[in-house]
Formats: structure tokens, C-alpha cells, sequence
């Protein structure tokens, strides 16, 4: 059973990954990498960017639109 | 809002008084130069005022501490503040100074998580860079941020639930012209700051079910509030997915995710409806001293119209880590890394080490190649006194995809008490 679940997530990735990109993406945060420095709320000229339910940045799609000076400011590579 | 400010300040100090404490603070002295010109619209921060960016020198100061104690064995709290100051607008910072403090407390008992927090974020009020706010006609300057956060959860037996509450108020300024009529402005028109308030509400709800210790199922919904007149930016998300996490010895553990949540926004692209998000990661312990992990992030949307499924953003990030001289104070190891990020150029590779030198001296290095974006050196010498004080010196130098370059120069003391 938990071996195919695991390959049901492992192939549902690999799909998903091969599929071709929407025409503007959007930027989200690694919150395993994320640790917690505030930058990229310092520096989001939109105000997108706040704290979310475990303490890591959360960016706000409706806010957001896709400047990336977060991306650049992140001193954990954390947003992609 | 200045007394959210305040009252977070002295609920900290009486907490502060209440209980053992640990201390971290760290101090640093800055020296910035830039080759930054006029007329660069940068992604970095930089003020697009050419009087605010030149090619001189300019000195700062950061200034953090935490404090962190329990108040008995069910409550612990934590307090953090970050203070940042520069001589003139810094290419990587939205204003000359900065202050943010967050106090959290939280409440733990067996089978009951709760948290409370404050946040709370201080600008320069006549120095900052403009925001640009959806709704807002007129440049705006942010002056402060509070944020505060409500967060519970229970497990009953194998389901889990979930409540989580943000408030959040940004207060700004804007200029508008003194005689506000039909005409066309020009440069002569005397302006005045007026002050204004943006609320946004989020809001979380989750239920889980745990089928055994690694492999559980949710559902979870979220919703937004644009607190503000428009509502324009509202949203709304539910959805569901399934975790898996494994940790199969020592060597090895094994994590993975997949949900689905449909997304309800008036602002945001339809096609970001069905939203996809899967997600691996594996960490291998390879012997004792090389450890390392792979992990796959993906987000995808599918396109009703089209019926086809999209990528959203995709991220893959390898580090490797080799520790050495593991008998002195701090190990000396050598770090490489990378992160494949094709839909927003976020794609980079990196190397670090920390070398033991001499004496509780210590010497680390890095360099970041951000292929699209930019790439940063870093070095750094470091004397500890004691296994909690030291002192160092740190330059870091970054080129913003040979546009312009940044070197920061710090001088600074770390000490734990």
C-alpha cells in the first residue's frame, strides 16, 4: 500500500513536471528552506509577503506580481 | 496601531522578567559601496532615485536579538528584533531604517498545540521606497506593519484539527496634490501626505485523518479577506491532499506530498483554478561525516479551457555536505549545492566551506552563481572567544547581472547568554 502511494505522488510529479509552463507564473516559498529572516518582506514593493500558520513567509497571488526582488533577496534561495 | 507596538513591547519585557531566559544577540557595523548609476529600474530594491544611489560609501548598523525561555513546561515563549539602519537607501532594503519585532507565545500539552503572536515591522517614515498598492491610485510609503496571528491545534485520537487566524493592518502614507481638482498637475502643484490603513484578514481550517505514523490524509480551506472597501483582492481556496513521511533508518528518511485545491479570486488568472501540488524529498546519510538531500517541489494548474495540465513553478534542490576536523569547536566541512527553478530563472549552484584555522579562528567562504539573476561572493573570518562569543569580520560582494555590484563590509560580535 505504501509503496504505491509513493509511486502514485512519484509519478503524478514526474507529469507534472514534463507539462509545459503556465504564461505567468508565480513565485511560492520553500518553507522547509525558509527560516524565518523577513527580507523578502522588508523589500516586496507590493506588500505581498507575511508570515503564515508555521511562521515561514507566505506570498500573498493576489498581491504579488512577480517583480522578483524576493527571489534575488533570499539569502536561503527559498522562493521559486 | 503605534500601541499594538507598545503593548507588544511590554508583554515581552513582562514575559522577559517572568522566567529563565536565553539570549542571542548579534551586532554589526556596516560599510556599503555600489557602482550603481541613475535610471536603473533594478529587481533588487534599488531606489530609482539617482540622489539616493551613488557611488560613495555608506556606513550601517544591524542590531538582532532573541530571547527565548519557558514559563512552565506547557508555555515557552520567544521574542525576536531585527533592527537595521543605513546612511543612505541600500540596494537590497526598502528603507534607510527598519525595525521588526515578533513575540510569540505558545502553549503545548499533549495532545493541544496553541500559539499567539504579535508582529510587528517599523519603517523610516520619509524613506522609504514607494509601494505600489492594488486599489491605491497615488504612491504610497509603507510606514509600519502589525500582524497579529492566532493559531490552534488539537488531535483527537487519528483526526487532527486545525485553526489559524492572521490579522494584519499596513500602515502608509500618500501624497496627493493640495488643490485636488480636474486640471492636469505639474511639477509646481504642492502636495500633501496623507496618512491611510490596509486590512487583510486570512484565515486557515484543516482536518486531518492519520492512517498510522506515516501516512496521513487532509482537507483544508482557506480564505482571505480584503478588509478594505473593494474587496477586490478576497480569495478563497479548498482542497485536499494526502502526506507521506518515513524515516527508514538512520541513513535514510523519505517525505512526500500531493493535494489539489481550488483557488476563487477575482484578481488572480482563471487558470490558476485546479491547482496541483506534489512534492519529494529524500535525505541520505551517506557515513558519518557526508551527509546530503534531494528535494522536488512541483506546482501545476489544469487548464479547463484547454484541458490541459500547466506548470506553475517547479523546484528540484541537491546539497551535499563533507565534515572534517570535527574536534574543534565547530567542524570544518566543505558544502555544494544547487536549485532548478526553470519557470522564473530561479535556477542556481553553490559552494561554501568553514576551515578551521588557528585558535577558535575560523575562516568560511562562499560563492552563489544565480545563472539569470546574479552572482555573490562571501567571505568571513571568525574569532571565538568562548564556544558562545565571537567576534568577525565578513565581506560580501554581489553582481546583479553585470548591471552593478554591491560590497558590504561587516564588523560584528555574536554572543549568547
Amino acid at each position: 500500500m505504501k509503496k504505491l502511494i509513493l509511486i502514485i505522488i512519484f509519478a503524478a510529479f514526474l507529469f507534472l513536471a514534463g507539462c509545459d509552463k503556465v504564461e505567468n507564473p508565480q513565485f511560492h516559498v520553500d518553507e522547509t528552506s525558509c527560516n524565518e529572516c523577513g527580507r523578502c518582506t522588508q523589500v516586496c514593493p507590493l506588500d505581498a509577503i507575511e508570515y503564515g500558520e508555521n511562521g515561514k513567509a507566505v506570498i500573498d497571488q493576489t498581491k504579488c506580481n512577480q517583480c522578483g526582488k524576493c527571489i534575488t533577496i533570499c539569502p536561503q534561495d527559498a522562493i521559486y | 496601531m503605534r500601541k499594538t507596538f507598545i503593548i507588544s513591547l511590554i508583554l515581552a519585557f513582562w514575559i522577559a522578567q517572568s522566567a529563565a531566559l536565553t539570549n542571542w544577540a548579534q551586532f554589526s557595523l556596516n560599510y556599503f559601496t555600489t557602482d550603481a548609476e541613475n535610471g536603473i529600474d533594478i529587481v533588487t530594491g534599488a531606489s530609482q532615485d539617482a540622489d539616493h544611489i551613488n557611488t560613495k560609501g555608506k556606513f550601517g548598523a544591524q542590531y538582532r536579538h532573541e530571547i527565548s525561555g519557558n514559563l512552565n513546561e506547557r508555555i515557552s515563549f520567544d521574542v525576536r528584533n531585527n533592527a537595521f539602519f543605513s546612511e543612505k537607501s541600500h540596494e537590497l532594503r526598502n528603507s534607510y531604517l527598519y525595525n521588526e519585532i515578533k513575540a510569540k507565545l505558545t502553549y503545548r500539552f499533549q495532545n493541544t498545540y496553541c500559539k499567539v503572536q504579535l508582529n510587528n515591522r517599523y519603517y523610516s517614515p520619509d524613506k522609504t521606497n514607494y509601494l505600489n498598492l492594488s486599489g491605491v491610485e497615488y504612491d504610497t510609503q509603507q510606514q509600519m506593519v502589525n500582524n497579529a496571528i492566532v493559531d490552534f491545534q488539537q488531535d483527537f485520537g487519528k483526526f487532527g484539527f486545525n485553526l489559524f487566524g492572521s490579522f494584519r493592518d499596513l500602515e502608509y502614507k500618500y501624497a496627493v496634490p493640495e488643490d485636488d481638482d480636474d486640471r492636469d498637475h505639474d511639477d509646481e502643484d504642492e502636495y500633501e501626505a496623507k496618512s491611510a490603513a490596509d486590512y487583510d484578514l486570512y484565515s486557515l481550517g484543516m482536518l486531518s485523518y492519520r492512517f498510522n505514523d506515516r501516512f496521513s490524509i487532509f482537507a483544508r480551506g482557506c480564505y482571505k479577506d480584503d478588509l478594505n472597501d473593494s474587496s477586490e483582492l478576497n480569495q478563497n481556496e479548498l482542497g485536499g491532499g494526502m502526506e507521506y513521511a518515513n524515516r527508514f533508518d538512520f541513513q535514510n528518511a523519505l517525505s512526500a506530498e500531493i493535494s489539489y485545491y481550488h483557488l476563487d479570486s477575482k484578481v488572480i488568472d482563471e487558470v490558476f483554478t485546479h491547482n496541483i501540488y506534489s512534492e519529494i524529498r529524500y535525505t541520505k546519510r551517506f557515513y558519518f561525516p557526508l551527509t546530503g538531500f534531494i528535494s522536488v517541489k512541483n506546482r501545476s494548474v489544469f487548464d479547463a479551457e484547454k484541458s490541459e495540465f500547466l506548470r506553475v513553478s517547479t523546484l528540484l534542490r541537491a546539497h551535499l555536505k563533507f565534515s572534517y576536523l570535527t574536534e574543534n569547536l565547530l567542524d570544518s566541512y566543505l558544502l555544494a549545492g544547487g536549485k532548478y527553478n526553470p519557470e522564473n530563472n530561479g535556477s542556481l549552484v553553490f559552494g561554501e566551506f568553514n576551515q578551521f584555522l588557528t585558535h577558535n579562528i575560523y575562516l568560511t567562504g562562499g560563492a552563489k552563481l544565480a545563472f539569470d539573476l546574479y552572482s555573490q561572493y562571501s567571505g568571513k573570518l571568525e574569532f571565538y572567544l568562548s564556544p558562545l562569543k565571537s567576534i568577525w569580520l565578513k565581506t560580501e560582494y554581489t553582481d546583479f547581472t553585470k548591471r552593478f555590484g554591491q560590497n558590504i563590509i561587516s564588523l560584528g560580535s555574536t554572543l549568547i547568554f
